[in-house]
């Protein structure tokens, strides 16, 4: 085996490679070969590291140099000056505001307060090659599962691992593991939930695009305790990335026989297979996923019956979600109680955050649990962009709520997120400031849902429709406050009517920006103002005559032409014909324009 | 002491519910010893005087029949809403799964029987046409309401008997219809 | 079945284990509303009416899908629930086109019900006003979405049994609309049978039925009547709705049983229509080429006269509907035979009846019942169907077996002329001329027997033979077609023991024998050797029931007789040209009697609409014929039922019968 004096990891998770890191990647190729480095440097296309907005990001070992928004342009002299020469690039290393330039890893605050579990490999290993997942212990605690431990003893060590259902729901793994283990059926299914359809959210993604194998690993070590010999994983359509690499990686597991018929020669088998969902979010529920895999309508179904005793046809199933998944191996390896002694007391271990919104750094994180929101938007997010003000954070996407300056204290947990009236969900989470319009949140988060609606019950089916329609003619001006009784009434019922979890949580938005900003629905109400200037019916643009300098770039750029003036009048808005657009806002260079 | 005064207007109506109400036959003659009925179609006052109880009957359908129903709810302490017209939109919800255009124009041109060559289309010196038949709580607030087509005389006369009892009455469910 | 006890709205009531909430409370008589759930569908929990709260939740669970646990608490009618139901009935009234005062569904619409059971006077949420599709493409069924609350009854019951699956989804949420096959609309559908099975369990006016939309209300309906449907010979359980006298719609009844309530598209439509047609009504005797109307004394002198004459020289035929009752076959049966000694009595469609009771013989020999009940073939693992049209034959035993083959994971295959009539789901079939069929069953029952296929030229043969071998509990359905020689009816009886295809009941086939009670025909009236249109004739008796069309062999057998007497209430053309003396008779609503049905049970028919006018049945009048003709009217003893029923020796205990030479 060739060994390298130095490797260069180019991120190929969804943000770099979108941002141009393939391209790089290849550019790096050709020029160590042009220096004739091919047999002392290797190029590593990895998966995520998380700091997707510095992305493309290159790392170079064994220094752990970080670079930054690295160009193909800048790859020669990072080529020449570090690999040849051995010299830093400084301009491409992370600058801090108020720091120097940090050259490690470890160093940068995006990363210190990060304890990277599921996300361990993410951006060390070639996502395709099983050799070097092996190298950092991976299926080290397959082996030792299959070698030395009952099935019994790993449902034990994840009850004391305190794992819980990472996908959002936050039931206790170990015990949802036992159900399945405890009931009757010679075939029994594991299932892993990879039809992460929260908009915005890439956690599973990253995941299974950047370490497949830790996923596959953790579902035989699941199938072996609970007894399952068949599996699949069932991972959206628009991941196509992700499903190449999961189909790869079951290959190469099973052409080395850690997949398959009898396992490491144990006698215990797993087949997995992958399947394809076709654009639905409420196939993320686990009823409706299985309906999707037997080959039906992606339509949940009343629970009871559980999978665990009934799910796919019929026969006991478990199934649990990505990231889930993929904290087992390391739990198997390091121990249950390594894991329970990250986090609090009923929340333990990690969890992965996309962090998302007006924050400096967005990008994937992954946090012990108990660390404060404050934490992770300020000191891993790098505060909110250009110096605005704290407004909220929606934590769980539609499904979930939003906090708000009062709660930046709370550690981070299943039970003090249900507290406030917010659900941890998979994990987004959207940092918004004083320019976000918490009605237009709830808007954005409702017509999502609302069209994502499998229509089978009627609370979701026809009252996520009418709340949508009520926040429109709130946001319209056009609202009572009667309709914001009706409103809250509503979402209370669809809440506990609702047969599934899509419907359920689809008013949680709703319900939490009512009980935080109560005050907000009331101006648009009563003052039928948005302060925060979003709601367009609501704003209104005037150009303050004084302040106008006559040069007519507002009416060139108004694309219904309601703006009227010469050199010698001053501009003026027709306020009936204009659709507030806020173009001329933007485009005035004398700030002469006023938003209201 | 003054006997309670009751006014009646039908809007976008067929007034069936009227002819409902006059179903109450021979008790008429009670009810009046206990009401004073003024403004309604058949009395034909100019005005909607000052009452204490108002019935609208019929749907919302133009401008004039808002402002007829605006007027009804600044004249009256108790508002009514007789069938479904009323109370639901009714059978002039027909045509708000058209656009108004396709309405008007199928009265007065499409229509086999019609007789309108230069295809007049009337709107300059009537009523202009709400772009929706409504219910009447979609512009005024109704206290009382009364569901069908048309509601059972005996159902109009029990809520008349509860609100001069001093009660702001719903309809219990088996007195109530839709059709 | 372990009892437990649960505690609903205070009131404490037992159950077994396995049964929802609300199928507890409602042996109970608790009310829950619903407005999805429908027995004999598999729940769906998905309009959330029945929604309870049970103490120690905090969710709240559907009634209709959750089990019931012993000490569960349940509360039903909290102000809470109430309220929420009131809420979503609320939504979907502003949802969709639900404007009652011109729907032909008012009165009998569950929606409106519950609204109007919860105090809704008032929609407090916007009407969408959005303008839905109404499918009218079919011509008897009308699918109008505007009303639609998406409950999926129509999709359940046609997806679970009538097995054709024709409705279901398309889209989703608030664009969820119920489409036909794969995005056709109803008319335009490739498997719709017509049955009307959606129309009967649509809780709105969404699907009705055009012919009888306006007809009546079930509300406003005189009466409704338990019967049967006598149009083919399984006899499905059948409510009639009768108004002034005419039937104004006909539903089955039988929600819980296998059939689920289910009719086909001739006992929906054919029945209603029959109270509407001219009926004969007085006695007529012919004179020249025209009628006059008679005395009843008159006719039935002049009748009894031409009958005594005719069976004197051994010239007297008569030919019965197969959808008499029990009780008019064994009068007839005890007429014709022990009183009269008439050598030519029959049934139409006595030849396929013919070769049934010939082909079985040789194990109702053996003490046997040679088929089993129809419902039998969900049971099944394996239907094999030979020369037969069960959409045609026996349409409701073409749903049992589309709903094994498809959703009971059953297999499916077929042996006729002209392929499989089920089209699509059929694992094995085999198209071959029908002069080829006997030497085809007798190689595959030896195949079966031995194990051994070489004699088998073909592989779908082979693969059904192994197929049949495998089956744990085959069903064969036979034919009419197969009737027509009986030795291939008895070859498949042998290929059926053979397979080890028996019920505790009979050996499993199941006989598509055409009409309402052709079982007990079969036992009664049917003559053992074929004589119609063979014999010269002076006199022809003939009784039938107007229903179905006649054959053109027993119309020849009626213009060559010399003299016809013909009992029927319809005035139907050529059948009443066909008679010398005509009687009226009491149509198939008017008179009760019994049916031996393929459903394996004796069912009871019960008068739906009495008669308008004087009429006499086939007792009164043979009473009077035999006095006239000096004979007495021997009482049987056949009890054409329990003799087609009953099996002495155990099925499993069949032998295999060897065939007769021709």
């Amino acid at each position: 085996m060739p060994i390298y004096r130095s490797h260069v990891l180019v991120c190929g998770g969804t943000g770099c490679a979108s941002s141009g890191s393939n391209e790089v990647m290849d550019t790096f190729k050709e020029e160590i070969s042009s220096l004739g480095l091919e047999e002392e440097v290797l190029v590593v296309p990895t998966g995520c590291h998380g700091m997707c907005e510095m992305g493309p990001i290159v790392v170079v070992y064994p220094e752990g140099t970080f670079y930054c928004r690295v160009t193909p342009e800048d790859v020669k002299e990072i080529a020449e000056e570090h690999l040849y020469k051995g010299r830093v690039v400084e301009r491409l290393l992370y600058q801090a505001e108020e720091a120097p330039s940090i050259p490690n890893y470890k160093e940068i605050p995006f990363y210190g307060k990060q304890e990277r579990v599921a996300l361990s490999n993410c951006g060390y290993i070639n996502p395709d090659n099983i050799e070097e997942y092996i190298a950092r212990d991976g299926y080290a605690g397959l082996a030792k599962v299959l070698t030395e431990m009952k099935p019994e003893d790993v449902i034990e060590e994840i009850k004391t691992s305190g794992l819980r259902g990472r996908g959002g729901g936050g039931f206790p793994t170990g015990l949802k593991w036992s159900f399945c283990a405890r009931a009757q059926g010679d075939l029994k299914y594991i299932i892993c939930n990879a039809d992460e359809g929260d908009p915005g959210a890439f956690m599973d993604r990253s995941i299974l695009e950047g370490d497949p194998h830790t996923v596959l690993e953790g579902m035989l070590i699941g199938a072996y305790a609970m007894g399952a010999s068949e599996g699949y994983i069932y991972c959206r359509a628009e991941y196509p990335l992700a499903i190449k690499r999961l189909k790869n990686a079951i290959k190469q597991a099973e052409e080395y026989g850690l997949m398959g018929e009898d396992i490491m020669g144990s006698g215990f088998s797993l087949h997995l297979h992958v399947k394809e969902g076709a654009g639905a979010f409420v196939c993320g529920e686990e009823t409706a996923l299985m309906a999707s895999i037997e080959g039906r309508r992606g339509m949940p179904r009343p629970r009871p019956p559980f999978p665990a005793n009934k799910g796919l046809w019929d026969k006991p199933t478990n199934i649990n979600n990505v990231e889930t998944w993929a904290n087992v191996p390391h739990i198997i390896r390091r121990g249950g109680s390594w894991f329970a002694s990250m986090g609090t007391e009923k929340s333990k271990g990690t969890k992965v955050f996309a962090l998302t919104g007006k924050v400096n750094h967005t990008g994937l994180v992954e946090v012990p649990m108990g660390i404060t929101l404050r934490e992770i938007v300020f000191d891993i997010g790098g505060g909110i962009l250009n110096g605005k003000k704290f407004k909220a954070v929606q934590i769980g996407g539609p499904s979930g709520g939003c906090l708000t300056e009062e709660h930046l204290d709370l550690p981070v947990s299943y039970e003090s997120l249900a507290e406030v009236g917010a659900i941890m969900g998979s994990g987004g989470l959207v940092v918004m400031d004083e320019d976000n319009c918490m009605i237009d949140v709830a808007k954005f988060f409702l017509e999502f849902t609302q069209k994502e609606s499998c229509g089978k019950c009627s609370p979701c089916r026809e009252g996520t429709k009418q709340m949508l329609l009520l926040l429109n003619k709130i946001s319209d001006g056009n609202g009572t406050m009667e309709d914001l009784q009706t409103l809250e009434d509503l979402a209370r019922m669809v809440k506990d009517m609702s047969l599934c979890g899509l419907g359920q949580t689809a008013p949680n938005p709703i319900l939490t920006t009512l009980r935080y900003f109560r005050d907000e629905y009331v101006a648009h109400i009563k003052d039928k103002k948005c302060f925060a200037g979003v709601c367009t019916k609501l704003v209104s643009y005037t150009i303050d005559p004084e302040k106008c300098k006559k040069c007519g770039l507002c009416a060139k750029n108004c694309p219904v032409n309601c703006i009227s003036g010469d050199r010698q009048t001053p501009y003026f808005i027709d306020q009936e014909a204009c659709i507030k657009c806020g173009n001329c806002y933007e485009k005035c260079p004398f700030g002469a324009i006023d938003k209201e | 002491m003054s006997k309670p005064k009751v006014a009646t207007v039908w809007l976008e109506a067929c007034a069936g519910c009227h002819m409902s109400f006059l179903d109450i036959d021979e008790r008429i003659v009670d009810l009046l010893d206990k009401v004073e009925l003024t403004s309604t179609p058949i009395t034909d006052f100019k005005e909607i005087p000052k009452v204490d109880v108002g019935v609208i009957s019929g749907a919302l359908g133009n401008d004039e029949e808002v402002e007829i129903a605006e007027k009804m709810r600044e004249q009256c302490k108790i508002l009514i809403g007789w069938g479904d017209c009323a109370v639901f939109g009714g059978i002039n919800s027909m045509r708000n799964f058209m656009k108004p255009e396709d309405v008007l124009r199928e009265a007065y041109t499409d229509t086999v029987s019609t007789v309108n060559p230069e295809g007049v289309i009337p709107g300059e010196n009537i009523p202009h046409l709400l772009e929706k038949a409504v219910p009447v709580d979609y512009k005024v607030k109704v206290d009382v309401y009364i569901p069908g087509c048309p509601p059972d005389a005996d159902t109009i006369l029990y809520v008349f008997e509860e609100i001069l009892q001093g009660r702001i009455p719903k309809v219990p469910s088996d007195m109530m219809r839709y059709d | 079945m372990s009892e437990i006890t649960l505690t609903i709205d205070g009131k404490e009531c037992k159950g077994n284990a396995g049964d929802t909430i609300l199928q507890v409370a409602q042996k109970h008589d608790i009310y829950i509303p619903t407005l999805c759930y429908l027995e004999g569908l598999s729940p769906m929990g998905s309009c959330r009416m029945c929604v309870v709260e049970v103490e120690g939740s905090n969710k709240l669970l559907t009634s209709c899908t959750t089990p019931a646990q012993d000490g569960m608490v349940v509360f039903s009618k909290t102000e809470k629930l109430f309220n929420y139901r009131k809420q979503i009935l609320e939504l979907l009234f502003a949802g969709r086109n639900h404007f009652c005062m011109f729907c032909s569904q008012s009165g009998d619409c569950e929606l409106q019900r519950l609204a109007i059971e919860h105090g809704m006077d008032s929609v407090r949420y916007p009407y969408l006003y959005h303008d839905f599709d109404n499918d009218a493409t079919s011509e008897h069924l009308q699918m109008d979405h505007n009303r639609c609350i998406l409950c999926g009854r129509c999709i359940r019951v046609c997806a679970e049994k009538v097995g054709a699956h024709t409705l279901d989804l398309e889209q989703r949420g608030w664009n969820a609309k119920v489409i036909s096959d794969l995005g056709e609309m109803l008319g335009n559908s490739e498997t719709c049978v017509s049955c009307g099975a959606c129309a009967q369990v649509c809780p709105t006016g969404t699907i009705t039925l055009r012919e009888f939309v306006y007809r009546g209300r079930r509300n406003d309906c005189d009466e409704v009547v338990e019967s049967i449907c006598p149009l083919c010979s399984m006899g499905c359980e059948i409510k009639g709705y009768v108004r002034t006298g005419s039937l104004a719609r006909v539903e089955g009844s039988n929600l819980e049983g296998p059939d689920g309530g289910q009719l086909c598209h001739k006992g929906r439509w054919w029945l209603p229509e029959s109270t509407e047609r001219e009926r004969v009504s007085v006695p007529m005797i012919r004179e020249g080429s025209t009628f006059r109307e008679a005395s009843w004394e008159e006719a039935l002198e002049l009748a009894a006269g031409k009958l005594k004459a005719a069976n004197s020289k051994g010239r007297a035929g008569a030919i019965v509907s197969g959808m008499s009752t029990d009780e008019e076959l064994t009068m007839l049966n005890s007429v014709f035979k022990s009183s009269m000694n008439m050598e030519y009595m029959d049934c139409f469609s006595g030849n396929v009846l013919r070769g049934f009771k010939k082909g079985f013989k040789p194990f109702t020999e053996q003490g046997i019942r040679p088929f089993t009940a129809a419902h039998n073939i969900l049971e099944s693992d394996l239907v094999l169907t030979l020369e037969a049209d069960p959409q045609e034959e026996a349409p409701v035993s073409a749903s049992y077996v589309r709903v094994n083959t498809v959703r009971n994971g059953g297999k499916l295959a077929n042996i006729s002329t002209g392929g499989t009539p089920f089209k699509g789901i059929t694992d094995v079939d085999l198209n071959i001329g029908s002069e080829d069929v006997l030497d085809l069953l007798t190689k595959l029952v030896e195949a079966v027997k031995t194990g051994k296929s070489e004699t088998l030229e073909n592989a779908d043969a082979e693969r059904l033979a192994i197929m049949l071998k495998d089956a744990e509990k085959p069903v064969i359905v036979l034919g009419g077609q197969l009737a027509d020689d009986a030795r291939k009816v008895t070859q498949a009886v042998n290929l059926a023991i053979v397979s080890g295809g028996t019920f505790d009941d009979g050996i499993a086939t199941v006989p598509m024998v055409r009409s309402g009670n052709s079982l007990a025909a079969l036992n009664t009236v049917v003559s053992d050797e074929p004589w119609v249109n063979e014999v010269d004739l002076d006199c022809l008796f003939v009784s039938s029931t107007g229903l179905v069309p006649e054959t053109p062999e027993s119309l020849e057998a009626m213009s060559m007789s010399r003299f016809c007497i013909i009992q029927t209430p319809y005035m139907v053309n050529p059948l009443v040209n066909m008679a010398d003396v005509l009687l009226p008779a009491p149509a198939w609503y008017e008179r009760s009697g019994h049916f031996c049905t393929l459903e394996g049970e004796r069912r009871k028919i019960n008068v739906l609409v009495p008669p308008k006018t004087e009429l006499k049945g086939l007792s009164e009048i043979f009473g009077t014929i035999t006095e006239k003709m000096g004979l007495p009217m021997n009482s049987s003893d056949v009890r054409p039922c329990e003799n087609i029923y009953t099996s002495k020796v155990s099925p499993d205990k069949a032998r295999t019968a060897v065939l007769e030479e021709v």
